[in-house]
């Protein structure tokens, strides 16, 4: 599945990447996880140029691998249309001092051969090391620019590393990497997950879902139309957003109920999921998708939520029912999911041990 | 009368009066290659061991004739492929002369068909054991070092094999006989003939964090995995940790095969040096330089950078 929304075929402006709560001075004491995690492409330069660092976030957006981009010269080699005077001269005159202050921000157009990009761009020093950063926050999508004023686009990854086919690796007319996937591979990852579940493999499955849901989160920041984050616009225009992305995704239809929010608890339901095929030992199945959404919650509340499955529409027939609580209520509610509790049954439990907290 | 026969002790061929062997001898049981007490190999005379590796344990041993010290390795395989293929490659880097290749003396086999290396014998401390100590090395003088490495292995090449196992521990630091320090290139236990243009395929060995990725997804190995491995062991001993270290073995060879070199914020390291390492290391092997004569070239010429140029100053 891919992460990546196509790409437009006609101009749209991605919500606005505040970074409020980012302080650019600290960027270089961000290791590589940290700086995969920022919505925000940062490409890490030495004075000369050469690319040191460069985000997960960048490489998405400008459909280019990571390690495939660090070592090589930015101005040169990646980002051709930035060998200008007005971003390589400023950076060249930044680098070198003549242009005070600890950063320098300016507006730019990035040229791809899969379309342009309009994207601010902040400079920043990295504090007593001769290395720079480039913020990048992109302001709207455009097609391709093919006019006068069109710049040498970057290349596209194939154009870097030469023969991709010979080697496996498909990409779309986007330029995203793909894969072609058999069926029987999800038949086997089913049976592997109905026959031999083992003590950890929740907690797996989980995890990888939660890494994923992190990763979405950046997608999500990026598509539609709306310029303001995610975390700052009402609840309901969010999850409806979610569950369409994740319905065109093909995870199923998910269900966000909120009735519940004002107990702490949200219920989530989820129809067609592709990861509900057979029953298994456990009679839950979505850990995958819960870590998913779990990520997702987790930026869009702007706090550590748990996502727990109550029951499986492999076993029940009914609509997947997952619970989402706080992270300090984690443990309780993991504990009654186990004993096949429902969620009234949870909430109502977790009503009982608020209480009993007050008490004591 | 006594009688003579091969030292099954030892297995190697070298004699000692034995009493005749009874005409129903016991059954065979498992031997040490080696008796401390007897250390007679086929004319050495084995002194103290000096080490136990993954590929096998070494010994310092005297030459009888020659009154010369010298290592001997057992290689630990118990496949009889396994030890031709050693001994025919062992026979290939004994042609090898270079003073950054350890030399090999000679090669014995004893009765099981098991290989003995004999080397020459070097002092020193390899390269691990120096930054574990000392803490990691200045970026111009890792290089320096390992340039004559990458000369000793690009003579490997030349000769069809690759080396397998390239990583500060298989690097020794020994003063010659100038009272200059070198590094020479140890342990070809893993090494493979390889022919250009071919894919080789071998079991998984190595060393985890200094294997390159297609020897993790395909176990392929070719000169290109030996470039890999001496960039990885550049950026090793300059920043003191491997650049994909990871808490578990899956999440490190998913990270050697995806993830990008980090640039180390914690120690100096030039850009330029870390562009070159990076191209050494790119995930796929065509797009690294195209041998280990070219990175050389391209260390040394930045290395030569470095240097502060010389004016004339009459």
């Amino acid at each position: 599945m891919s992460m990546i929304p196509p790409p437009p075929t006609v101009s749209r402006t991605p919500p606005s990447r505040s970074y409020a709560a980012f302080d650019p001075a600290t960027v270089d004491a961000l290791d590589d996880a940290a700086l995969d995690e920022l919505p925000f492409g940062v490409v890490c330069l030495a004075r000369d140029g050469l690319i040191l660092r460069y985000n997960l976030a960048e490489g998405r957006l400008a459909r280019l691998d990571p390690s495939t981009v660090v070592g090589r010269n930015f101005f040169t080699d990646v980002a051709p249309c930035t060998n200008t005077e007005e971003f390589h001269g400023r950076f060249r005159a930044f680098a070198e001092g003549s242009t005070g202050g600890a950063s320098i921000r300016f507006s730019y157009v990035f040229d791809f051969r899969f379309g342009a990009q309009n994207v601010d761009v902040e400079i920043v020093r990295a504090v007593g090391a001769p290395r720079l950063y480039l913020l990048i926050n992109r302001r709207q999508f455009l097609p391709e620019r093919t006019g006068p004023e069109a710049r040498e686009p970057a290349p596209r990854q194939s154009d870097l590393v030469a023969d991709e086919a010979d080697r496996g690796i498909l990409r779309n007319r986007y330029a995203e990497r793909i894969l072609s996937t058999p069926v029987v591979l999800f038949e086997l990852l089913a049976n592997a997950f109905a026959n031999h579940p083992t003590a950890h493999w929740p907690t797996i499955a989980h995890d990888w879902g939660l890494a994923a849901g992190r990763r979405l989160v950046i997608e999500l920041e990026t598509a539609g139309d709306d310029e303001t984050p995610l975390a700052e616009r009402p609840m309901r225009d969010v999850v409806e957003f979610v569950s369409d992305l994740l319905r065109d995704q093909g995870w199923g239809v998910v269900a966000f109920d909120l009735g519940e929010s004002a107990r702490g608890v949200l219920r989530l339901d989820v129809e067609s999921s592709a990861l509900v095929g057979r029953p298994t030992r456990h009679g839950r199945s979505c850990h995958l998708l819960a870590g998913m959404l779990e990520g997702v919650l987790n930026h869009l509340a702007q706090r550590r939520l748990h996502v727990e499955e109550l029951s499986c529409a492999s076993t029940t027939g009914r609509a997947c029912q997952m619970i989402v609580v706080g992270e300090s209520r984690r443990g309780v509610a993991s504990r009654l999911a186990a004993e096949g509790r429902s969620f009234d049954e949870v909430v109502a439990a977790l009503e009982a041990g608020r209480a009993d907290d007050r008490t004591t | 009368m006594r009688s003579h026969r091969r030292d099954t002790l030892l297995g190697l061929g070298a004699t000692r009066e034995q009493p005749a062997a009874p005409e129903q001898p016991a059954a065979p049981k498992e031997i040490a290659w080696v008796d401390a007490e007897r250390l007679l190999v086929r004319g050495y005379r084995l002194l103290d061991r000096l080490g136990v590796g993954g590929t096998g344990e070494v010994w310092r041993a005297r030459h009888l004739g020659l009154d010369r010290l010298v290592a001997i390795k057992r290689m630990r395989s118990d496949h009889p492929e396994s030890n031709d293929r050693l001994v025919r490659e062992a026979r290939s880097i004994a042609r090898i002369r270079h003073p950054a290749i350890v030399q090999v003396h000679d090669v014995i086999v004893d009765d099981r068909g098991a290989p003995y290396l004999v080397m020459e014998l070097l002092e020193g401390d390899d390269l691990a054991r120096r930054v574990a100590a000392d803490g990691p090395l200045d970026q111009d003088r890792a290089v320096r070092l390992l340039l004559g490495v990458l000369s000793g292995l690009e003579a490997v090449h030349r000769h069809g094999i690759v080396h397998g196992d390239i990583k500060p521990e298989n690097i020794l630091l020994s003063i010659d006989d100038t009272g200059v320090e070198k590094a020479v290139l140890l342990d070809f236990g893993l090494s493979h003939a390889f022919e250009p243009g071919a894919q080789h395929t071998a079991t998984l060995a190595g060393t985890p964090h200094f294997m390159a990725p297609e020897q993790i997804v395909e176990g392929a190995v070719g000169p290109a995995s030996d470039q890999w491995s001496a960039c990885v062991s550049i950026y090793s001993l300059v920043v003191g940790r491997p650049p994909f270290a990871r808490e578990s073995l899956p999440a490190l060879f998913d990270a050697i095969r995806t993830a990008a070199l980090p640039y180390p914020r914690d120690v100096e390291m030039d850009a330029r040096l870390f562009a070159i390492l990076a191209r050494g290391t790119r995930k796929v092997p065509d797009e690294r330089y195209p041998n280990v004569h070219e990175l050389r070239m391209t260390l040394a010429a930045w290395l030569r950078s470095r240097r502060p140029n010389p004016r004339f100053d009459p």
